[in-house]
């Protein structure tokens, strides 16, 4: 009986601390995910920053407003 | 008796001297020996924690683990600040090992350290233990200095606030300090929310005191992330907003300048812009001045931009008649004083009194109103009191009591002297006008619904002065370019003197236009101010209309508004050269 117990112990203690790596191997990767979706929201406000989408339409796209007269308004 | 037995006694001590100093001495012994013993039963069997505690407090510590700050996003949930969590690297030279000092200034180089910090850091006999190489570096530059390996330089993870607006939302979102504490705008005001709350770690370290890697013993606290904070700032409106203003300020060489879009059905602030602005990721040699978010807390006398309230006032009380004509010559004495106009408009109707801006007009209807009545509708449109947007330090203006006016104060307060409001004041008191004679409350956070709006005039009163404004955007009216074509757009200018030490300056002008789009079904308010235009121009009319022209333009096309003056579209196929 208190071989049986004791042998227990040692093999609940060995889970644990199996499950204790992979915890912090999990926490680990959370934490580089964390950087990442940091730097891609970055790296997209800083893509669709207005400044830089109205200069990247007009000048590569040559895109410009439509007149006035060329707008055509429908009455719902 | 006594005498007797001293005689006895004496030679007995003589003699069992040492025999009792040998006792004494066993039993101070015995004494100490049964006290340890006790000692270390009671250490042992009943105060176990004690040892525990002193072993712990040698090998485990609690490291602070930094709480990510709460993101700060414009009403469609673009962000406008956002933290990325980065390195910060520090050196604890004691740890240093002597054969890698070379390998350390090559990592001291990568990291721009300068030379005599490295010469400090590496001077034998140094007591310095911790010191940062480098804060908030990216996580490449991190990358190489973790390959170099080094013993006694460490890795902290901080988070790095980022600003993808940059200038554009500067004044309004503010800034954090490089330990992440807000400074300035919302980021100290709502610091609370924001901040989150840093958890603790227990970790075990070595004899050397040194974290033990890799071997966290419990979360004590987990970190709480910080709260988002969802401002009513639409961005696209504000980048507008920026680039108008930015184009009328720098065109007519001003001093500074403010505009605030609100939105006309609820209050919610949809742009706040100020020039000169800085930009928030890099703020070295910023200058102070250029921080003040001037619209929320800048005061100054709004002159002639409030007169539509003076006449809806004066109708909804009763004072005037919708019909009335009053005289004009020019001039007219009060008291020993004289209010003047730019030129004699001879006889004019109320809608007339507005649209050519007659001070002496104004200062009639206002003098027809008893003075505690006057003051109450100043009042109850927010002049004097904090607009409550929710910006720290916000100006809540000034408006002198009745009980101290003289009838010369009663008339210049008709137009826009010895009252003071902020850009987001003036704007908010025009959403009476705009949405039927409702006065909503502004915020800055976004809402659903604006719970604090009161009525301050009668909707027949508010669509009455509303439409007399449309006048003022006529061609022959003050603000013809504050005009957007496809909208009837009603709107005041200003044109005020500076205050000054010793009364108003002559050459120093403060152009005003406050206006609201579309007039049938108002959508939007909006306040511009351009302080001490000094390119030549500085007509409220010639100066901020222009800039109210183009930012509303553009906020009906992004709102996508529809046009309620279709009779313009043909119009302006003629008005084509």
């Amino acid at each position: 009986m208190l071989l049986v117990s004791a042998l227990a112990v040692v093999g609940s203690k060995y889970q644990t601390r199996l499950l204790f790596t992979a915890i912090q191997t999990q926490e680990r990767r959370l934490d580089r995910y964390e950087v990442e979706w940091g730097q891609l929201q970055l790296e997209l406000t800083t893509l669709t920053e207005e400044n830089r989408v109205e200069r990247v339409a007009k000048k590569r796209l040559k895109l410009r407003m439509p007149d006035r007269e060329k707008i055509i308004y429908m009455k719902p | 008796m006594i005498g007797n037995g001293h005689i006895q006694v004496e030679p007995e001590i003589t003699s069992n001297k040492y025999d009792v100093r040998r006792k004494l001495l066993l039993g101070v012994m015995l004494l100490g020996m049964v006290l340890l013993l006790a000692r270390a039963v009671y250490l042992q069997i009943f105060d176990t924690q004690f040892l525990k505690q002193q072993g712990d407090r040698r090998h485990v510590g609690v490291v602070s683990v930094s709480a990510y700050r709460g993101e700060i996003l414009d009403r469609n949930n673009e962000p406008l600040a956002i933290s990325t969590p980065v390195q910060s690297v520090w050196v604890n030279p004691k740890h240093l090992v002597e054969g890698e000092h070379e390998k350390f200034k090559k990592a001291a180089k990568l990291l721009k350290v300068s030379d005599e910090k490295i010469k400090y850091l590496l001077k034998p006999g140094g007591t310095i233990r911790f010191s940062y190489l480098k804060r908030r570096i990216n996580p490449a530059l991190a990358k190489q200095i973790k390959a170099l390996d080094l013993k006694g330089v460490y890795f902290e993870r901080e988070f790095k606030r980022y600003y993808p607006a940059g200038a554009v939302s500067s004044h309004v979102v503010g800034f954090t300090d490089i330990d992440d504490v807000g400074q300035e705008g919302m980021e100290r005001g709502y610091e609370k929310s924001l901040k989150g709350i840093a958890g603790k770690k227990r970790v075990i370290r070595d004899g050397r005191r040194r974290v033990i890697k890799e071997k966290d013993v419990e979360n004590i606290q987990a970190p709480v992330s910080g709260q988002d904070l969802v401002l009513s700032i639409d961005q696209r409106i504000q980048y507008l907003a920026f680039k108008a203003l930015q184009e009328g300020f720098i065109k007519n060489k001003a001093f500074s300048a403010s505009l605030v879009v609100l939105d006309a059905r609820n209050g919610e602030i949809l742009a706040a812009v100020n020039q000169p602005a800085f930009n928030p990721n890099s703020r070295k040699g910023m200058k102070a001045s250029a921080v003040r978010n001037r619209a929320m807390l800048d005061v100054f006398e709004p002159g002639s931009v409030v007169k539509p309230f003076v006449v809806a006032a004066a109708l909804d009380g009763g004072y005037v008649d919708e019909k009335i004509q009053i005289e004009t010559h020019g001039f007219f004495k009060v008291g020993r004083n004289l209010v003047k106009d730019v030129h004699n408009y001879g006889t004019l109707d109320l809608m007339h009194v507005l649209k050519k801006s007659s001070n002496v007009a104004i200062s009639k209807i206002a003098l027809s109103m008893p003075r505690e009545y006057f003051w109450d509708s100043y009042s109850q449109l927010g002049f004097g009191v904090s607009a409550n947007a929710g910006f720290p330090g916000e100006a809540s203006g000034s408006l002198l009591d009745y009980q101290r006016w003289h009838d010369f104060e009663h008339a210049t307060l008709s137009y826009g002297y010895g009252v003071a409001t902020s850009v987001l004041q003036l704007a908010r008191a025009y959403t009476a006008l705009a949405d039927d004679g409702i006065l909503h409350s502004v915020s800055l956070l976004k809402r659903d619904q604006d719970y604090d709006a009161k009525r301050v005039f009668s909707a027949d009163t508010a669509k009455k002065v509303k439409e007399m404004l449309e006048h003022v955007i006529k061609r022959d009216g003050t603000a013809y370019q504050a005009r957007v074509d496809g909208y009837r757009v009603a709107g005041k200018t200003g044109t005020v003197k500076k205050a000054t030490a010793g009364g108003y300056a002559d050459d120093r002008y403060l152009a005003v236009f406050v206006g609201l789009a579309p007039v049938s079904n108002p959508r939007f308010v909006i306040a511009v101010m351009v302080d001490e235009p000094s390119a030549g121009k500085y007509y409220g009319g010639l100066v901020a209309a222009p800039i109210f022209s183009k930012v509303m333009a553009g906020a009906l096309r992004v709102y996508g508004v529809a046009p309620d003056k279709e009779d313009t579209m043909p119009v302006l196929l003629t008005q084509r050269k």
